[in-house]
C-alpha cells in the first residue's frame, strides 16, 4: 500500500475535488447557498486540538542557555529529557576567558525537567577520564524502563551509542567508537540519530543514521545487532545510485519514486503498541511502516517536493491506547503534522514559522506525555524545548497555526 | 553591580532629586506577553529586529534586516525548497492590540535602502525615520588551501525620511560614503519646539550631530565629554583604563522633556547625559568589565511627566536596566539570556508607549519584538530579576 499525502498544492487540490462534489450533492438536494458558504468556512476537522505553554519550562538557573535542542524523549513518569548541543563564542559570554559579559553560559548537555517544567538534572559531556567518547555531535537520546538514558551521535567518528544512568553515570557504550559507514557493520554504527525501545522484547531501535541507510534493532542487555534492515526492507546499500535527482529546478517529488534505499538521515525509528516500526526517510520526506521483523508494510509522502532537510524528522505517537494519532516534526516547514495513523492522512497541522512561542525555527524532534502533551524541540537557531498542552479531540483548524489560546 | 556616576553635575543631580516624592524606592515592575503581537501568517517571518519605537497614536513601529536567514535554510519558501518561510518587509507597524497595522520598505524599493537598516523613530510630523550600520557583506570560507575571499565591509552613511504610510520623502547624506556624511546613524530623537533632530552617530562616527528637521542640514555636533569628535582608534575596550575621551559606538541620542540628550556611547559600557547644546552634564557606566558590543545600546523614558525613570538595553548582559534618571543610580533589570518569552537574544533597542508598557527588539538571532505589561510601581528586591513570567516573584 502506498499512500501519497498533503502538501499545499496537493491539499488544495483535495478541496477542490470536495468542493466541486459538495456543489453537485447539494444542488441534487436542494439546498440553498447559504448552506453552501456555511460548510465552505467551517474549514475544521476532527483532530487533537493543542495550546502552547509559553511559560513552560521554567527558566534555567546559572544563566544557562540551550543550543541547537537536538533530540526529546519523555518517561513514564512525564519527565521530559532533552539532548542540545550547547553554545560557543559571543553568545556564551559568560563562558569566556575574560567573561565578555555575565550573559550567558552553556548548558550542560543534558536536562531532565519534570512534569511542572522544573529543572530536575544536568550532566554530560566528555569524560574527564577518558572512560567513554562523548559524541563530536550530540544527537538523539532516549530513555528505557530502568530510567537509563541512551545517546546518540551525528558528526565525526559518532558510530557508537553511549548509556547512563539516570544521574548521569556512565554505563555502557554500543558499537565501537571512530568508524566510519558502513550499512552492513555489525560492531559499530553510522551516526545514530535517534533511540527507541521495545521493552517486552528488550530491543533498542537505533535510526542509523547520517552516514549508514539502516534501521538497527539491537539487543538491550548485550549490545549486539539483532537484525537491520534498508528501505522497503532491503538489504542496506551504501553503494545504491537513487532514481530521482533530487535539486532545485529538477521537479524532483519523492514521491514520483519508490527509492529501494533510505536517504541519509534516517532520522527516526519508533515502535507503536501494535508492533509497527515508523522510520523516518527525512530527505525521501516519507515515512515507512515496518513489522519489527523488518517486513515491509506501507509509506507515506508528506510535502514531498521538500528539497534540503526533508519534511520527515520524527514522530510521536498520541498516547491512546489505539496511538490513533502520529506526530511528524517537518523542520523544513516549520510544522507539526498531525496525522491519522490507520490512514497516514494528515489531518491537522502546529505551529507556523517564527521565534514566538508555538511558533518554529527547525522543529527537530517530538515526543508525547501520558497525558497527550506534546514536546517539541528546534534546533538550527530555534533552541528551546516546547510543550503543546493537549487539549482533546475536537473542531480543530486544518492548520492551528501558534496554538495561542483563544481571546489572544 | 557596580556602578561609577562621575563628575560634579551629576553630584548636582542627586541634590535636585530630593525634591520628587517619596515613594519608599518603588520602581515600575513588568510582566512579559508571550501572545503580542499576533503571528504572522504562514509562511511569513520576521528577521533580525534593529529598532523599535512608539508613534504618539500608540503604535509599535519596528525595522528588520531581511539578510542573515541562515543560509536560506530558514527561508524555503523563498527558494522554493519548501514550504517555510518567507521574510516580511522591512518595517511593520503594529496596533496596540498587536494586529500588523502596515508593512513597507526595503531594498529594490526606488529609493536607497541601507544595507544594515538600524534604528526607527517618528518625528514631531509623524514622519518615519530611518538609520544604517555596518554591514559585512560577501566573504567566505575558502577551502582546498584557497583562502577565504575577504568580505566587503560597508557603512550606512545616509538616513532615509518616509511618511508614515512608508512614502519616500528624503535622503539625507551621501550613499555610499565614507564617514563624511553620516557613519551608520544609530538612533534618532525629535525637538519639535526648535526642528532639530538629534543623530546618534552612530557604528562608525563618534558623535551625536543636530540637523535641521526641515532640511537635514548639520547644525552641530559633539563627541564624548562635549569635545570634538576624533575618529583615531581607540584599540579595544579596557575596563581598567582612564575613561576613552572619545564615543566608541554611539547608538542612541534620547531627548529627555526638559531638554536633557542621553547618549549610548554603547562599546563604553556608558551613558553620557549632556544639554542640547552638546555641553556635558554626566555620565554612568553600567556593568563597566562588559567587553564584546557594550553594554548600553538603548535608552527609553517612562512617560511621566518627570520621566523618573530610564530603561537600558543591555544586549550583552541580555537584560533591561532600570535607572533613576536623575540621579542615574541603577535600580534593578529584567530579561535574561535564551530564547523564550522574557529572555532576550541579541537586544537591540527598547521603547515605552504612554501606559508605562516596554517594548523590546531582538537583533541577529533573536528576531522578536517582546511587549513588557506595566504593572505599576512595586517593592523589588531582586537586583536581576531574570524573566518575568506572569506571576513570577520579585
Amino acid at each position: 500500500m502506498r499512500a501519497s499525502v498533503t502538501g499545499e498544492k496537493m491539499n488544495r487540490k483535495r478541496n477542490l475535488i470536495i468542493g466541486s462534489s459538495l456543489v453537485v450533492a447539494i444542488a441534487l438536494l436542494g439546498v440553498g447557498q447559504a448552506t453552501l458558504e456555511g460548510v465552505a468556512l467551517s474549514q475544521t476537522v476532527q483532530a487533537p486540538i493543542f495550546e502552547i505553554d509559553p511559560y513552560w519550562p521554567k527558566p534555567l538557573p546559572n544563566g544557562w542557555v540551550y543550543g541547537t535542542v537536538i533530540g526529546v524523549t519523555v518517561d513514564a513518569q512525564d519527565h521530559v529529557y532533552i539532548v542540545h548541543r550547547g553554545v560557543t563564542g559571543a553568545e556564551a559570554g559568560a563562558d569566556q576567558n575574560p567573561p565578555l559579559a555575565e550573559c550567558c553560559s552553556s548548558a550542560p548537555p543534558i536536562l531532565e525537567f519534570d512534569a511542572e517544567g522544573n529543572l530536575i538534572r544536568a550532566w554530560g559531556g566528555p569524560s574527564e577520564t577518558d572512560e567513554y567518547v562523548w559524541p563530536s555531535s550530540n544527537h538523539g537520546l532516549g530513555v528505557d524502563q530502568m530510567g537509563n538514558i541512551w545517546i546518540g551521535g551525528n558528526g565525526n567518528g559518532d558510530s557508537h551509542v553511549l548509556k547512563f544512568t539516570q544521574e548521569g553515570e556512565y554505563l555502557e557504550t554500543y558499537g565501537e567508537p571512530l568508524q566510519g559507514p558502513n550499512s552492513l557493520a555489525m560492531n559499530h554504527y553510522g551516526r545514530v540519530a535517534d533511540i527507541e525501545f521495545d521493552f517486552d522484547a528488550n530491543e533498542a531501535f537505533f535510526s542509523d543514521g547520517y552516514v549508514n541507510k539502516r534501521v538497527a534493532v539491537v539487543d538491550m542487555t548485550s549490545g549486539d545487532i539483532k537484525r537491520t534492515w534498508g528501505a522497503y526492507g532491503n538489504v542496506p546499500d551504501d553503494m545504491y545510485e537513487y532514481m530521482g535527482d533530487r535539486r532545485a529546478g529538477t521537479g524532483w517529488s519523492a514521491d514520483d519514486y519508490e527509492e529501494q534505499q533510505f536517504r541519509t538521515p534516517v532520522h527516526c525509528a519508533e515502535p507503536s503498541n501494535d508492533g509497527l516500526l515508523y522510520v523516518c526517510d527525512r530527505p525521501n520526506n516519507r515515512v515507512q511502516v515496518f513489522n519489527l521483523d523488518g517486513t515491509y508494510v506501507r509509506e507515506a509522502f508528506y510535502e514531498p517536493e521538500t528539497l534540503g532537510d526533508g519534511s520527515t524528522w520524527d514522530i510521536a505517537f498520541s498516547p491512546d491506547a489505539e496511538q490513533s494519532f502520529i506526530y511528524i516534526a517537518d523542520g523544513k516547514n516549520a510544522r507539526i503534522r498531525i496525522v491519522n495513523r490507520q490512514t497516514m492522512e494528515e489531518v491537522s497541522t502546529i505551529g507556523t514559522g517564527g521565534r514566538y512561542a508555538g511558533m518554529f525555527q527547525a522543529v527537530h524532534s517530538v515526543d508525547t506525555d501520558s497525558q497527550g502533551n506534546l514536546y517539541a524541540t528546534e534546533t538550527y537557531e530555534g533552541r528551546r524545548l516546547h510543550k503543546f498542552i493537549y487539549k482533546g479531540i475536537g473542531d480543530a483548524a486544518r492548520h492551528q497555526g501558534a496554538t495561542w489560546p483563544t481571546g489572544n | 553591580m557596580r556602578q561609577i556616576v562621575q563628575g560634579a553635575a551629576a553630584t548636582l543631580l542627586v541634590g535636585l532629586s530630593a525634591a520628587c516624592a517619596d515613594d519608599g524606592g518603588q520602581v515600575p515592575t513588568f510582566e512579559v506577553d508571550a501572545f503580542w503581537p499576533m503571528p504572522l501568517e504562514y509562511p511569513n517571518i520576521l528577521g533580525p529586529v534593529s529598532g523599535v519605537t512608539v508613534a504618539p497614536d500608540g503604535n509599535v513601529l519596528i525595522v528588520t534586516r531581511q539578510d542573515g536567514f541562515n543560509g536560506g535554510n530558514e527561508t524555503n519558501s523563498v527558494t522554493g525548497s519548501g514550504t517555510c518561510c518567507t521574510p516580511t518587509l522591512a518595517v511593520l507597524e503594529y496596533a496596540p492590540d498587536g494586529s500588523l497595522a502596515r508593512e513597507w520598505g526595503g531594498a529594490d524599493q526606488g529609493y536607497p535602502w541601507p544595507d544594515r537598516p538600524h534604528a526607527i523613530a517618528v518625528d514631531p510630523e509623524g514622519n518615519i525615520w530611518i538609520g544604517g550600520g555596518i554591514a559585512t557583506v560577501g566573504g567566505g570560507r575558502g577551502g582546498g588551501g584557497t583562502p577565504p575571499p575577504p568580505p566587503t565591509v560597508t557603512v550606512d552613511s545616509h538616513i532615509l525620511k518616509f511618511s508614515r504610510d512608508g512614502q519616500h520623502l528624503m535622503t539625507i547624506g551621501e550613499v555610499g560614503q565614507s564617514t563624511e556624511s553620516f557613519g551608520g546613524a544609530a538612533g534618532f530623537s525629535f525637538d519639535a519646539a526648535e526642528n532639530e533632530v538629534f543623530v546618534a552617530d552612530g557604528y562608525a562616527s563618534r558623535r551625536v550631530v543636530v540637523l535641521d528637521i526641515g532640511t537635514g542640514e548639520v547644525k552641530r555636533s559633539w563627541g564624548a565629554y562635549g569635545n570634538t569628535p576624533d575618529d583615531a582608534d581607540l584599540g579595544s575596550y579596557d575596563p581598567t583604563a582612564a575613561p576613552a575621551q572619545q564615543f566608541r559606538t554611539v547608538t542612541c541620542a534620547e531627548l529627555s522633556s526638559d531638554g536633557l540628550v542621553y547618549v549610548c556611547d554603547r562599546g563604553n559600557n556608558r551613558i553620557q547625559v549632556f544639554q542640547t547644546d552638546g555641553t556635558f552634564v554626566a555620565e554612568t557606566v553600567l556593568a563597566p568589565a562588559t567587553l564584546g558590543s557594550g553594554s548600553v545600546g538603548d535608552i527609553a523614558f517612562s512617560p511621566d511627566a518627570n520621566q523618573r525613570f530610564l530603561y537600558v538595553a543591555d544586549g550583552m548582559n541580555e537584560r533591561v536596566s532600570i535607572l533613576d534618571r536623575e540621579t542615574l543610580e541603577f535600580k534593578t533589570s529584567f530579561g535574561v539570556g535564551g530564547r523564550y518569552p522574557g529572555h532576550f537574544r541579541e537586544l537591540g533597542s527598547v521603547a515605552v508607549d504612554a501606559e508605562g508598557n516596554v517594548y523590546t527588539s531582538e537583533n541577529g538571532q533573536g528576531r522578536r519584538i517582546q511587549k513588557f505589561v506595566n504593572l505599576g510601581m512595586g517593592l523589588v528586591t531582586a537586583e536581576h530579576q531574570g524573566a518575568l513570567y506572569p506571576g513570577a516573584s520579585r
